[in-house]
This record gives C-alpha cells, structure tokens and sequence, in this order.
C-alpha cells in the first residue's frame, strides 16, 4: 500500500539576495523527510523567485497580503486546503508568524497543525519591544532606543556616539560613522518599515547565532550554534559554522525559559570582543535563513519541528555536528513564462522539474575570475554554468582571489579553483601586473589553461596588459582595448551623444561633480531623484540634496576622483549581454527585459525579448570604437518618450549570463571560440525557445569547509575533478 | 621551553580543537569548535600542532622540525616559539 504524502505549505520564498527562510526550511524538509513530501509553496507575488526552485516546493499558491486582515489570510489557506490538503502549515516571515497564531485554533479544526508562539509573546520580542523584555529579564543587550519621529535621530545618535546601527522597526539595519549617514540611513529604513527606526549602541565583536525548535510545553526539542565566519558589507552572514559553545548553550536556554516559547525561534547575540560576554540582539519568531546548515549538520531542525507538529511529544534529534560549514552561493533556473501567467491568472501552479546541465568533455581548458555571490553576484558563476553546457570546453578553471569567494565551494562548476594574488600595491600596476602573470602562468602549466575570462570591471585593465605574455604562453583572452572603453565609457557615450553618435539611442544628461558646488547645481537642474555615479562601477540613487552630499562624500572617501550626476530616467528596464571578435564585429547577443531587481538594482528576474532596432545600434558603436570580447549594456525605455535610453556600457558578461546557456544563446561559448580563432557556433535551431523561458536567481545554501579555505590559503587551489 | 618551576611545560591543544590535515597532509588547519575560529597551517606549523595535540614541549618540537626540513636549531627554536606565542594569544593552547 503506498504511504500517504506528508503535506505541509511554507511561506517566505522570496528575499532575493537576501533570501526569506521558507526556502531554506523546505529545502531541508526536501532534503531530509523520509516518506513522500508534498510542499505548497505559498508567495504574496509570481515573483518569489525561490518558490520556483526545482525540486523544492510541488506547487506554488497566491496568498493574500497581510495587510488584508486574518479572515483574508484564513479564507485563502483555507481554498488551497480544499484543493491541496495541508497537514501542517509553517509561516517563516516575521509579520505573518502572529497571524497564523491567532488563526491556530481555526487552522487545527480544518486539520491544519501548527506551532506556533502565542501572539502575545511574540509582541514581547519585537525590535521594538526587546530592549524592555531584557531589561525585564535582566538579559544583556545593547542599549537601544526607539525613535518614532525623525527629527530627533539627530539628537540621540550625537548622544550614542559612532558608530552605532540604525534599525527598522521589523528589519534591515545599517551601521553609520556620523550624523549624516545616521539621518540618510534613518529616513530610508523608516519609510521601507514604518514606526520610526531603532539606534543601537555598536557592541564590536563575533556574531553568534542560534536556531532552536521549542515543544509546545516550552522545552527546547532541538537547538543548533551558528558563528557567522563570513559578513558582508551589509552585516549578513555569507559564511558560517556550527559552533559548540557551552555558555552560549546556557545562555539561550535560559532565554528560552523566560519566552514561553512554541515552534521555530531565532535568537541572535554579539559575544563582546571586549568582555567576552554575549549581548542579545534580537529574537525571530521564525526559522533563520541559515537553517539549512542543520541538514548539513545532520540535525535538521525544520524535519524535528514537522515531526513535533504532526506528532507532539517526539524525541530529540541527535545534536548537531560541529565544524560544518555552509556559504551562502546562488542558484539560477529558467521558469516557463506559462507558469508564472498559470500562476497570476488562477493563483496557483505547479512548480516545473529541473533540466540538469548538460556537461561536455571537450579538449577546452578556460579560467574564469568573478566567482564569488559573497558581496554582489558576479559574472564568472554564470560565465562558468555556461561553459559547462559548451561541447568544446573540458575543464573550468575558477579563479579567486580569497577563501570567501563563494564560487570555490562549488564542485558541480569547477574542476579546480586557484587563487590569484589581490593588488596589495595599486600604486604600482607594473608589480601587480607581474605577480598576476606569473600566477597565470603557472597555473596555464599546471592545469593546462587555453583561455582566461577575466570577469570584474577592475581586472580588464590589468588582463589586456599581461594579454600579449599570456599569449605568448599559449593563454587566450579577448578583451576591450582601453581607447575602446573609453569611448564608451560614462563620459565618453556623453560625449558620443552630443556629437549626435549614439542613433536610435538616448543618453541621460550628465554633470562632472568635483566639488560641492557642481553638486548643487546638478541638483538644481535634475532635481531629484538623481543618480550619483562613479566612472567605473557603483551609483546610488539620492532623493534630497542633504541625500546627495552624504552619497558624494563617501564615494569621495571611497576614492572616486571623478563623480558623475544624471537625472533618474523612469522606465522599464533592459539589457544586453553580447560579444565581438577581434575584428569588432558582433557574434551574437541576448537582449532582455529586467523584471525584478534586488535592493542593490542586480537583476534577479529577467526575460529576453527582441531588440532589433538596439541591437543594430550597438552592433554599429561596437565596430566603430573596435571593441572586443563581452560587454554588458544597460538601458532604460523612458516610460514618457518611449525612447531607450543607454545607461552604461561594461567591458564584461552580465552577472545574469547564466540564463544565455538556458535560452541556447551560450555569448561565453562564443567568446572562447572567437579567443581560440575559431568559427562562431551555429544558432540553436529552435529559435524560439527564449520567448518561452524567464531567468531566475535564488540564494543557494551550499556546503563549504573549512580544509577546502585553508587548502586555497596553503596550496594555493583546491581540486575537484579528475586532472 | 622551561616553566617557573624548571621543569620542561607541556604544551597541548585544548580539547575544543579539531586538526584537519589538507589533501596532501602536508597542511592542514586548525579549527576551534567553540569559536569556529579557523587557522591555516603549511607544512611546518601543521608538523608542530600535530604533535602538540597529545602534548609536547618547545624542545621536542624544536627537534621535530630540525629533522625534517633544513634548517637549524636555533632557527628552528625561534620559530617554534613565535607559533606557541600565536597559539597562546588565539587561546587555544591548554593553560600551563
């Protein structure tokens, strides 16, 4: 007789690059249940790009906003139960938890199990209500004041002293080093999360995490450590490891106790550098996003807290093993369109299976650098998904330039990763240049590297002048000569626009700031929101002239020399991926349409959609200026004029080029061809298929180690395939 | 290396830390499961470690690392030394 499915619907799939838990707790349940599993993903939007991971959730369902109410919330749970039965429901976002709390009793009656919190004590232990609950509790935390009305930010943070974080009130935090960023920082969180923003004093130290899963009667069932290893810019945790850590064990039992908890929990503590002691900083109703750890830690907490639900009163798991690391890398899959309209149209859908990579054996050996997610996500990961579906490449080379690039950890896209040295004197190019050469080519000896795609804006410089001694050992690049670049560079499309160069193609209107003053007047003809650039890479958006002299400053801090204004173009957004031969001319490109973009304006979602008309104008500027290799270009159709609008032009593959090998447009494919001198590969013969298929990029947990870190720190690589 | 008391310290990793060796075995990194601090060795700081892990003193590691690379014992000592200072000022080795 065949065993029932286990059915349970999760919530939270979407966060982009800053991923929800529901993703993370279904991929572990996936992972780890032992009978059949059926996992209803439910989203506020098609675009909750973790819901469609493969393999994961069995189908997706439109949910109502919170902001409609609890009868909503229950009245669609409860249609989906009619549907697709659901035997218990685990929500994983903050706002949501009390709502499924107050729903419990209802939610059992139709014979859907929950555990959950009671709203009340999950009231207790919001940002804004902890600092009372420790204070009550008599539990260390940082001293934190709530701030409802902006205009008193500025009294409070002098009287914190810097730095210290800025905090909405449900999430997000920014640390800041003065009053100006403290406003900046304060007006952008307070308008994302309402109810003021919270200050906190900076305790410096390590981040120490634990997940625990609590009986209904309070008890803990399962608990796991986490030590953040990695942080980012933004404070997130890229890397971590589960740690063993007695008094901090102690410690959140002891927290525990005093919450009266039910179901997941979160609690989040900064261990002093100072005194060594552990400072709560804050407590989450739910499953961490980190969560899959546990399944690599062979304690699986969102399994342990299933069983319990369904079966109240099971055993505790084993504890989890210590030492077992993950890094947090991406994924990226190809969705058909059909079922993100199936989806909008009837409010569900089934999640389509997963199209393996299709893994060549060819005699091609290709380096690739940019392999890291750890920060943004850069090009070389999706370069090298590519290069794995191209017949003629055997071997992936990745190139890092530290134990944190995210890319190392990836067995499935490289046969070995190699380090490569950081310019530790950009004073002196010529010394950068010779150490970088000389690990090339060494690397070329060892591995037998044909062709090298450098994949980050401030290596090209630095590749095309060590081209000719690479070449000379038998290593390819095809790269952007440097007058190329800049004659498309920021300041050189403004001039190829006023010259009237750039055809069917706008340019926004641009101002050189070097001073205070030009600042202002940039604001005073673009008005806001205006955009601040630097010449190579970064830009942020400002939406006050207060906004754009704290942006100014810190790019100026940052190093910028030359500092670029333009006026926002409002429109949808689009890109192109292309790349030419030696001879300037364009081989093939893939234009599309950006559809979600995360907080930093990384494309997330996107499809390709034909630009004839755009692709011909970059095909003419690309053999007029000669350029050769990638390049990324981006655009905006002004939402009023209906004119497409150029808005830079980079001298490598987009970080989304994974999605050209998904839509049989493989741009990196053809750049090795072009290096090696040999013919383009010929068109897929279905040319249709790209209309049919919509790119989409997740946050992937994946296993890393400690050995594989300190074996590139060491040796210098770590090896994954055959030689 | 000789304590207060004239008698030769043994020094020995905590019981928290965990030695794993590289592919090769000629490195490896310690890993601290309390802390999750990790450290990178090469091959002469993993030699020492190693050995450390039962407990040794400076003399028999300085011996250690005379017999297998080339290089001398009052170099070899220096060495040894400046590794056990680091490993004091991470906490990982056990108190005197």
């Amino acid at each position: 007789m065949k065993t029932p499915a286990t059915r349970v619907a999760i919530t939270g799939l979407a966060g982009l690059d800053n991923p929800e838990p529901g993703l993370a707790t279904a991929r572990a349940l996936r992972a780890h249940w032992s009978g059949p599993l059926a996992i209803e993903g439910l989203v506020y939007d098609p675009w909750a790009t973790g819901g469609w991971t493969p393999g994961i959730a069995d189908r997706l369902h439109l949910i109502a906003p919170i902001a409609h109410g609890d009868a909503a919330a229950l009245n669609r749970i409860l249609a989906i139960h009619q549907e697709h039965p659901i035997d218990a429901l685990i929500p994983c976002l903050d706002l949501e938890v009390p709502v499924y709390s107050r729903l419990a009793g209802r939610l059992a009656r139709e014979g859907i199990q929950t555990l959950l919190a009671s709203a009340e004590d999950i009231a207790a232990i919001t940002k804004v209500s902890l600092h009372g609950f420790c204070y009550s509790h008599d539990i260390l935390t940082p001293h934190t004041v709530h701030v409802r009305d902006l205009s008193a930010v500025a009294v409070h943070a002098d009287h914190f002293g810097y730095p210290l974080w800025i905090k909405g009130t449900v999430a997000g935090a920014k640390k800041v080093f003065n009053r100006e960023q403290a406003l900046f920082e304060a007006e952008s969180l307070a308008a994302r999360w309402g109810g003021g923003v919270l200050l906190q004093e900076a305790v410096e130290g390590s981040e120490h995490v634990v997940a625990m899963v609590a009986r209904a009667n309070g008890s803990c069932l399962s608990m796991a450590m986490m030590r953040k290893i990695g942080l980012n810019a933004r404070g997130k945790g890229v890397i971590g490891s589960t740690v063993d850590d007695p008094g901090l064990r102690r410690l959140a039992l002891e927290i525990l106790e005093k919450l009266h908890w039910r179901g997941p929990l979160e609690l989040e503590f900064v261990r002093s550098h100072g005194s060594g002691r552990f400072y709560l900083l804050e407590v989450n109703c739910r499953f961490p996003s980190w969560i899959f750890l546990t399944e690599f830690a062979k304690a699986n907490l969102p399994a342990a807290l299933l069983r319990e639900i369904l079966a109240p009163g099971t055993r505790a798991p084993r504890p989890a093993q210590v030492g077992v690391m993950y890094a947090r890398d991406i994924q990226e899959i190809s969705v058909p369109a059909a079922s993100i309209t199936r989806l909008k149209r009837s409010g569900s859908a089934a999640v389509p299976t997963r199209t393996p990579i299709r893994r060549h054996r060819g005699d091609i050996v290709v380096g690739v650098t940019g392999i890291s997610a750890f920060e943004l996500t850069q090009p070389g990961l999706g370069t090298v998904r590519c290069l794995r579906a191209a017949p003629e490449v055997g071997r992936t080379i990745g190139l890092a330039y530290t134990p944190n690039d995210t890319g190392i950890f990836r067995r499935d896209l490289f046969d070995v990763c190699c380090r490569i040295p950081i310019d530790a004197t950009p004073d002196n190019a010529s010394a950068g240049d010779e150490r970088m050469l000389e690990r090339l080519l060494a690397i070329r000896k060892k591995h037998g590297m044909d062709v090298v795609i450098p994949s980050l804006d401030l290596e090209i410089d630095r590749f095309h002048r060590i081209a000719p001694e690479l070449q000379g050992a038998g290593v390819r690049t095809l790269l952007p000569t440097p007058a190329a670049r800049r004659k498309l560079s920021k300041i050189g499309l403004s001039r190829l626009s006023g010259q009237g160069a750039l055809g069917v193609l706008e340019f926004p209107e641009t101002i050189a700031v070097r001073n205070r003053r030009d600042l202002a007047l940039a604001h005073k003809r673009f008005g806001t929101p205006m955009i601040l650039k630097g010449v190579d890479a970064r830009a942020a958006r400002v939406y006050s002239l207060e906004q754009a002299e704290v942006v100014w400053s810190r790019f100026k801090e940052d190093g910028e020399t030359t500092i670029l204004a333009q006026p926002v173009v409002f429109g949808e957004e689009f890109g192109v991926g292309l790349v030419c031969d030696r001879s300037g001319r364009l081989i093939d490109s893939v234009p599309l349409k950006k559809l979600v973009m995360c907080e930093r304006g990384k494309t997330w979602s996107a499809m390709a959609t034909p630009l004839p008309m755009v692709v011909d104008q970059l095909a003419e500027l690309m053999a007029k200026v000669g350029w050769h290799g990638p390049a990324d270009v981006e655009l905006i159709r002004d939402s009023t004029t209906e004119r497409m609008s150029l808005i830079e032009i980079n001298p490598r593959f987009p970080a989304w080029i994974g999605y050209a090998e998904m839509i049989d447009r493989n741009l990196p494919r053809q750049l090795v061809l072009a290096a090696l001198d040999r013919p383009p590969a010929l068109p897929a013969i279905d040319g249709h298929r790209h209309q049919d298929f919509v790119f989409m990029r997740t946050a992937e947990e994946v296993p890393a180690s400690a050995v594989s870190m300190a074996t590139l720190i060491n040796r210098g690589e770590i090896g994954y395939g055959k030689d | 290396m000789a304590s207060k008391s004239g008698k030769s310290a043994s020094l020995r990793l905590r019981s928290r830390i965990r030695l794993e060796a590289d592919a090769d075995g000629e490195g490896g990194m310690l890993f601290d499961t309390q802390t999750a601090m990790i450290c990178a060795c090469n091959s002469s700081a993993w030699t020492v470690v190693s050995a450390m892990r039962k407990g040794n003193d400076a003399d028999k590691l300085t011996g250690l690392i005379t017999e297998a690379y080339d290089v001398n014992q009052t170099t070899a000592r220096r060495d040894v030394l400046s590794l056990i200072k680091e490993l004091r000022t991470l906490d990982i080795l056990e108190p005197d």
